[in-house]
């Protein structure tokens, strides 16, 4: 069903919580990856995608129809996973690495890395924990889920040129990191 | 730049890498449901409490206006207790004036003669005791 569609049937009182039923069915899976490249923890990422669902309730009456529904979930679901991420270095006085080896460790207990699929995706995501949160937000819209960059744009709300340039280096750090591994 | 291992890459990973309790996103929409109720009636609440505080310090505030407002006041404007305390301070301070004229090292038979008309008074008042209606 169109997105359109579903928001049409949202709007309507009587169908309210059928419509916004449909929509977590279409997105919940997209929304779950997204966050759980991010956080690796299923539990944590199982918590951030309900807050993200609970927030699309609470406003999706305030939806702007110019833009697209979709850019505008990712947008939300990529704002909970980085201030997740933030607040849990914050609330454990944590410093990065410390964050990060946490986070290797969780990559290395959820992948069975006896398979070579999961192999190649252990060593990639091992790789992005080098980069900045907002720099592995770009890499994995780009590299995962194959956004355009204007979509990209509207997502994480920076121009085009800054995403480029951001995709790029973020890639070139990724290639490094695969190479001397 | 030279992306062709990533490029590479993007075509042999997997896209759902990690394991997942089973039926995970069969339930999950009803989960969300769940906690999009829960989250209703917690606004509820809130907005329940919120009015109840509010309503408990206007009741409040109200109370203390008319329990001091100056008409409702023993001692305040139009009360019969603030004409007694009236009467009494200018009595007390016309006890006071005349005490300070009688200490004064002038003659008293004058001072008696300039003050005769307030000990006619005070001497009528200790005659006839006090008389609240006393028109001043």
């Amino acid at each position: 069903m169109e997105d359109h569609e579903i928001l049409k049937i949202f709007q309507q009182d009587e169908t309210r919580h059928y419509g916004f039923n449909l929509l977590v069915r279409k997105y919940q899976q997209k929304l779950y990856w997204l966050i759980r490249r991010m956080v690796i923890d299923h539990d944590e990422t199982d918590d951030l995608v309900q807050e993200v669902f609970i927030k699309v309730w609470n406003n999706l009456d305030k939806f702007r129809e110019d833009a697209k529904l979709y850019t505008w979930l990712y947008r939300i679901a990529t704002n909970e996973a980085l201030t997740h991420l933030q607040k849990k270095k914050k609330r454990f006085f944590l410093p990065i690495h410390d964050v990060n080896a946490e986070l290797e460790n969780k990559i290395s207990a959820n992948l069975d890395v006896s398979m070579d699929e999961d192999k190649i995706e252990a060593r990639l995501q091992k790789a992005l924990l080098r980069l900045p949160e907002k720099q592995r937000a770009v890499f994995q819209l780009r590299f995962y889920e194959d956004m355009p960059y204007e979509e990209m744009a509207e997502v994480t709300g920076t121009s085009v040129g800054a995403l480029k340039a951001s995709y790029h280096h973020a890639a070139k750090k990724v290639e490094e990191f695969l190479k001397s591994d | 730049m030279n992306q062709e291992p990533l490029e590479e890459l993007r075509n042999k990973i997997n896209r759902e890498p990690y394991g997942l309790p089973s039926s995970y996103f069969d339930k999950l929409p009803q989960r969300i449901g769940e906690r999009v109720s829960e989250n209703a009636s917690e606004k509820v609440l809130v907005v329940g409490s919120w009015m109840k505080w509010v309503s408990l310090a206007a009741s409040i505030v109200l109370i203390a206006v008319l329990w001091f407002q100056p008409f409702r006041s023993p001692t305040g404007v139009g009360s019969q207790n603030f004409e007694d305390q009236l009467y009494w301070s200018l009595y007390s301070s016309d006890v006071s004036i005349d005490a300070f004229f009688y200490n004064q090292p002038f003659d008293h038979e004058i001072m008696d003669e300039l003050i005769m008309d307030e000990t006619a008074s005070f001497a009528l008042e200790e005659e006839y005791g006090y008389d609240p209606n006393w028109d001043f």
